[in-house]
């Protein structure tokens, strides 16, 4: 069963127009959710939501198979980590992660030992008895989620909860956070706009743009299988090349050249086609015309810029293989490879049985 | 602001300096009048230090009339009528900053506007509610036609709107209802404006004359102000007493000047704030 539930919700602050339109998903008991969007994109709507701090505008909202909408955020007994940490900046870190305990009436003993254990898992041990004020960025990353952690409850709310940290930090604190979900085992949702952070993290992502669920699916679909023009050009170290299709009497055209379409589902029509720079090859004599404009040396790999009839392309290629700027060369395509999407419609166009 | 030049800074000083001592010199004036004898201060030459200090005429103010009594009511009623104050200030401040509720901004205004009553327009009638509460002539009295009061409302509201949302939030999460929010969260983070609300309201209840006067009428019930000015008067001889009551006078301030050093930092924000500066 799920253990949250959200169906066809809507938000709606005051007259404006809607953050939130039309937002199904549902949650599994365990699951590590990454809701990943551009800015203002309503992750954090959804999340304050969920816990209670916003009130739903309209839809269902199900915890555990119960309605939440009217219930108040205190008695959701959800854990949330907050954007910007919100440390109680006149208790100590002890305090702040026991603070959470202490409303809900624990034995003393019983605090004392719980919070010592979370401080012990995230290295906050020594610092205990300092204010907020005196930790630097990470420390008070930890204490943010060490005070959700103490907490006696199943479902992890974080709020770009890794946003102020350096890299290097990230990267730790990232590791951190698996492995900390796996031993704990807890639902959790965790929104960022980083998609490394998102492919890395998440079992299950959930893309948003402009209020409204574009794709839901594993790291692995959301890269291999996008179900739009947004997910295709926002997912990925590089954005999808697409190229514009268009149509005359020999059939439907690239570059002057044929291309093979393959048969599409019910009278659906793609004409946008769109594949992975690691998916081309550049090539001396064949293929589609290909201008280099600049080259992106990665160590092990490179990625070839290029503007092929008027449009930008990139390709991946082995770092052994030399190229100049200004070389008039082409490129070519794996067919296999190949996304069709649909530019009115903005969707994925799906070739028959496959 | 640009940096002024060292000779700038010199006459800044100056003027500064010599405002200050014209502030400060009623009260040397007054502290140093008190150790004098009676001759000293009316005698035709004007001299500045006593000649031989008086130590005397402050047991001399204390038998004349029970000052310590009335500094000790002043004292009491000041102090809970600030706790009742900053208590019921919170509440609402609480609930206009923090809660979300039909007509919040219209009661604020509402409530605003009763501070622009002149004071003098409530006397009477609370002195009738005063009155048939049974509480005329006691030191209830003035405590119960105080507890409320506009200015702290409006300056723990500023404060209180200062608290990141997110705290408050985060709190909820936790599991905290909105009274322990307010007490355990918004209040400590609020610890200056409330200091600074405690001290206006501290001094002004403290010094309060003309409202007390007139509902407390036995000597016991005085508070100092009151007392003062009962003493001024019943001294006939206005000119025989004038050291004593100097003497009382210096007593009577005694408590401020210890508060006043005791907090002496939050007393800026005070000020500031009292006149509606950003605090
Ligand atoms: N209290 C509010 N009143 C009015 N509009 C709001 C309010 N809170 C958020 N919005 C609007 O709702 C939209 C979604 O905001 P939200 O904070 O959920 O975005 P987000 O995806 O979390 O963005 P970010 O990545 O920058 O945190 C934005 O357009 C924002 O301007
Ligand atoms: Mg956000």
């Amino acid at each position: 069963m799920a253990i949250i539930e959200l169906k066809n919700i809507y938000k709606k602050y005051g007259d404006q127009s809607d953050v939130i339109e039309d937002f199904n998903l549902s949650i599994e008991q365990g699951e590590f959710v990454v809701f990943l969007g551009p800015s203002g994109c309503g992750k954090s709507t959804i999340l304050r939501m969920i816990m209670g701090l916003e009130s739903i505008t309209s839809g269902e909202l199900k915890i555990k198979g119960k309605l939440q909408n009217n219930i108040p955020a205190k008695h959701r007994n959800i854990a949330m980590v907050f954007q910007n940490y919100a440390l109680y900046p006149h208790m100590s870190v002890f305090n702040n992660i026991a603070f959470g305990l202490k409303v809900r009436k624990t034995p003393r003993k019983e605090i004392k030992e719980k919070v010592t254990k979370v401080a012990d898992l995230l290295n906050l041990t020594p610092y205990l008895k300092r204010k907020p004020k005196n930790l630097s960025g990470g420390q008070m990353q930890r204490v943010a989620l060490g005070r959700a952690m103490v907490r006696d409850t199943d479902i992890f709310l974080m709020d770009e909860p890794l946003s102020n940290l350096d890299a290097k930090l990230r990267t730790t604190m990232r590791e951190e956070l698996v492995q900390l979900h796996r031993n704990l085992s807890a639902t959790t949702i965790f929104v960022t706009h980083d998609q490394m952070e998102a492919m890395t993290m998440g079992d299950k992502i959930v893309i948003l743009d402009a209020g409204k669920i574009q794709q839901v699916g594993s790291p692995d679909e959301i890269y291999h299988q996008p179900e739009n023009l947004f997910v295709a050009e926002f997912i990925g170290a590089k954005k999808m090349n697409l190229l514009e299709l268009t149509k005359d009497e020999r059939g439907v055209t690239y570059s002057n050249q044929v291309i093979k379409l393959p048969v599409f589902e019910a009278d659906k029509e793609a004409d946008i086609l769109g594949v992975r720079a690691e998916d081309c090859r550049l090539s001396l004599t064949e293929g589609y015309p290909f201008e280099i404009t600049f080259i992106e040396k990665l160590g092990s790999d490179q990625y070839i810029h290029g503007i092929s009839d008027g449009e930008k392309v990139i390709v991946r290629e082995k770092p052994e293989k030399t190229f100049e700027v200004g070389q008039q060369i082409y490129f070519t395509i794996n067919e296999e490879k190949i996304h069709w999407f649909n530019r009115e419609t903005g969707e994925k166009v799906r070739p028959k049985n496959g | 602001m640009e940096k002024a030049t060292r000779s700038e800074r010199i006459i800044l000083f100056l003027i500064l300096a010599f405002i200050g001592v014209f502030m400060v010199f009623p009260m040397i004036w007054m502290f140093l009048s008190s150790l004098k004898t009676t001759e000293e201060v009316l005698g035709s030459t004007m001299t500045f230090l006593p000649s031989d200090p008086q130590w005397s005429n402050f047991s001399g103010a204390l038998e004349l009339a029970p000052f310590l009594r009335y500094i000790w009511n002043s004292f009491s009623t000041a102090t809970v009528i600030v706790l009742a104050q900053l208590f019921l200030s919170s509440l609402l401040a609480y609930a206009l900053t923090q809660m979300e509720f039909r007509g919040r901004n219209v009661l604020f205004m509402i409530i605003l506007a009763t501070y622009m009553l002149p004071a003098a327009t409530t006397y009477v009638p609370s002195y009738i509610i005063i009155s048939r509460m049974g509480l005329m002539d006691s030191l209830a009295g003035v405590v119960v036609s105080n507890i409320v009061d506009v200015f702290s409302l409006f300056l723990l509201r500023q404060g209180f709107l200062k608290v990141p949302g997110e705290l408050i939030e985060a709190a909820r999460a936790d599991g905290a209802s909105e009274w322990r929010i307010l007490w355990r969260i918004v209040v400590p983070t609020s610890k200056n404006t409330l200091i600074n609300a405690a001290l206006i309201s501290f001094i002004g209840h403290f010094n309060n004359y003309l409202w007390p006067s007139l509902i407390t009428n036995s000597e016991e019930n005085f508070l100092i102000s009151v007392g003062l000015n009962r003493f001024f008067n019943s001294q006939g001889a206005f000119g025989q007493t004038f050291p004593l009551i100097m003497a009382a006078t210096v007593i009577s301030i005694l408590p401020l000047i210890i508060v006043y050093f005791l907090l002496q930092k939050y007393f800026i924000g005070a000020i500031s704030s009292s006149e509606g500066i950003k605090g």
